[in-house]
């Protein structure tokens, strides 16, 4: 299995990665901003696993290139992994248009420009698996980060309309609409310990979810209990929580 | 709340993920933590610096047996890619949830320790990140390498870090249990065993007489090409475990262990079964939930008889009883300077955390110094100043180290403020 991560230096992505090692993936390309942080994971599966690493550079934001980006891949992948995001600052979104521009580019724009030349190669061929990392924060906009939530409920809406296009041609799309997880992105919040879970976990049912054939899944499974219930708060009383 | 494997002293405090690519250490007074498994207060600090994110494998080379990591791997995973490739760590601990840099700051020792030394002796060089002066590589014999090295984190944050493995044709080990009743019958069957490679002994110490019973452990490497790691799923405690921990339960339990371990015994037994028996249950310190409290020391060999006795003596009449003791015959010292290791004999012991514990503990500690010998710092919570001076005299070396490198106000630990490092 080939593999392409985009987003690659994450700590979920690189957890996915060494899950998918167990499911039988054998190279991967590893795209990125930072060659140093790239190197460094490609490093650690290279020498992790009998894997073939490349990397390349990759910028979620540079959609005039990403059409150019995917033909220049040394192969169609078998799995495509997706973990670019910004979660950017909520109220600095609200003033700073160029922020709030970065937030829906990184979570969603630059996901459509990618996803879509790939989904045209993997349908031409007739296989292979997408998984993205969505959010539960897309599940129902609250006013601490809707702009980063709206980006990745525009996600979802995508990637449920790729799932059905590709679905005739054998192209999977997996939706992990992710909880509370020990990264760099969540690491100045002050979350309740509990609710908190390791990348490890997080990654490895990501490549479960993928290998499985899952369509959305919640990572962990938890959180469709939660988000069954704040989702079925209803609205004139949502509005007035401090959420 | 952040605590040690032990519990108590917890306290709060600032966790900040040592990120991939680190080059500074924070501004505030820190110290950098693992995977927590030291018991007291090692890895306390107002600042922690976790290096969980450091996990990144960076080399290995399958035909020379090194390999390069980040600091923050667990020997799990380490041994998971090693093993199946024909190495193995040469110092195996009691638990594979220990980090690599955990390792090297408390200069760990294994079963096989009388053969091969502490895990300090694999270590082929380590990269350090001083505050104030960036990344230093550090090799062995220099001063900072016996500083850091058994230095409990007193010198910065172990980054990277280049290993020599050991060659291993299996991940199982050939075994025999060897009973024994008293320390005298342990002593020379241990004699009679000391070419084994790996050796332990378990004691029954939680009775009224000063010891039921015991039994050496002695293993050797399998040869049997199977070098595939799996390990077993860890088993969750039943909820309100802790409560049925008593005194009496654990007599019960030693009884059952006694029973179990005073038959000779033989085979062939997996990595897991043989080195982490208590990892097999997951986070066990739960079942002493109001603190657990483990006394490990070291006697020289010279001594070792009447300064055990002398301690058995003066656990005889107290009312604590350790619930859980092993005992293994150490080989000879290294020169760092806070490397716990020496030739003689090394004794832990579980209790819960009480009164009337600390008071014998200290009692434990006369008699440890007055023998030449020492506590091991990465179980320690409450040693004194003063005894920790006697029992470590090249203290002044690595005091003076941090004074000199500007470190005594910039890596500091409740364990560096209690010991006045």
């Amino acid at each position: 299995m080939k593999v392409l991560i985009l987003g690659a230096t994450s700590p979920i992505a690189v957890a996915t990665a060494r899950a998918l090692t167990a499911e039988g993936a054998s190279a991967f390309v590893l795209a990125g901003r930072s060659p140093d942080k790239l190197k460094r994971v490609a490093d650690d599966l290279a020498a992790r696993f009998d894997v073939e690493v490349d990397t390349s550079h990759y910028d979620a934001v540079d959609w005039q290139n990403h059409a150019s980006w995917v033909a220049d891949l040394p192969w169609v992948p078998d799995a495509v992994v997706v973990a670019t995001g910004l979660l950017g600052e909520q109220d600095q979104a609200q003033t700073d248009a160029e922020h709030a521009q970065a937030i829906l580019t990184c979570n969603f724009n630059g996901v459509v420009t990618t996803l879509e030349p790939l989904a045209q190669a993997m349908q031409a061929r007739g296989s292979g698996v997408i998984g993205v990392m969505g959010s539960v924060a897309g599940l129902r906009g609250r006013q601490s980060n809707y702009v980063y939530g709206s980006a990745k409920a525009g996600l979802h809406a995508y990637l449920s309309g790729l799932r059905n296009r590709l679905f005739a041609d054998g192209v999977h799309v997996t939706t992990a609409l992710i909880g509370w997880v020990r990264t760099p992105m969540t690491a100045e919040f002050d979350l309740p310990a509990a609710l908190v879970s390791e990348p490890a976990k997080v990654g490895q049912g990501l490549a479960k979810a993928m290998v499985r054939g899952n369509s959305v899944v919640y990572l962990p499974g938890y959180w469709r209990l939660i988000m069954w219930v704040i989702r079925s708060i209803p609205e004139t009383l949502f509005k007035r929580l401090k959420l | 709340m952040c605590a040690g494997w032990g519990f108590r002293p917890g306290r709060q405090a600032a966790l900040v993920e040592a990120q991939p690519l680190i080059d500074r250490w924070p501004e505030a007074p820190a110290i950098a933590r693992g995977a927590g498994r030291a018991y007291g207060d090692a890895a306390l600090s107002d600042t922690l610096l976790s290096t969980r994110q450091l996990d990144a494998l960076i080399a290995f080379d399958s035909k020379a047996g090194t390999l390069v990591c980040e600091a923050g791997l667990s020997l799990a995973e380490l041994l998971e890619v090693t093993l199946p490739r024909g190495w193995i760590l040469p110092v195996i601990p009691g638990t594979r949830f220990v980090s690599v840099g955990g390792a090297i700051a408390a200069d760990i020792h294994g079963k096989n320790h009388h053969h091969q030394g502490a895990f300090s002796s694999a270590v082929v060089w380590l990269d350090l990140l001083l505050p104030g002066q960036g990344i230093v590589r550090v090799e062995p014999g220099e001063p900072l390498f016996l500083a850091t090295c058994g230095g409990m984190g007193l010198t910065g944050l172990v980054v990277r870090v280049a290993l020599q493995l050991l060659p291993a044709a299996s991940a199982e080990v050939d075994w025999q249990r060897l009973p024994c009743s008293d320390l005298e019958q342990l002593r020379a069957l241990s004699d009679k065993h000391a070419s084994d490679t790996y050796s332990v002994a378990w004691l029954d110490l939680s009775g009224k007489q000063a010891m039921r019973g015991g039994s050496l452990g002695v293993g050797e490497l399998a040869d049997d090409g199977n070098t595939q790691v799996k390990w077993q799923s860890s088993l969750p405690l039943p909820p309100l475990a802790d409560w049925f921990v008593s005194d009496t339960t654990m007599r019960l339990a030693n009884d059952f262990l006694r029973w179990r371990e005073m038959r000779h015994s033989r085979g062939r037994v997996s990595l897991e079964a043989f080195f982490f028996p208590l990892d097999r249950i997951n986070r066990w310190n739960r079942l002493y939930r109001r603190g657990l409290l483990q006394y490990q020391f070291v006697v020289p060999e010279n001594s070792s008889s009447v300064a055990i006795g002398e301690l058995l003596d003066r656990l005889a009449r107290s009312s604590a009883r350790p619930y859980l003791s092993v005992w293994k015959r150490m080989g000879a010292a290294n020169d760092n300077w806070l490397s716990f290791p020496m030739a003689g004999e090394t004794l832990a012991m579980d209790f819960p955390r009480r009164p009337d514990v600390l008071k014998l503990f200290n009692d434990f500690d006369s008699i440890v110094a007055e023998h030449g010998g020492r506590v091991y710092l990465a179980k320690d919570a409450r040693l004194s100043v003063d005894m920790f001076r006697a029992m470590y005299p090249n203290w002044t070396s690595l005091a003076e180290l941090r004074e000199s490198m500007g470190l005594a106000g910039t890596v500091v630990s409740d364990l560096s403020t209690r010991l006045q490092l």
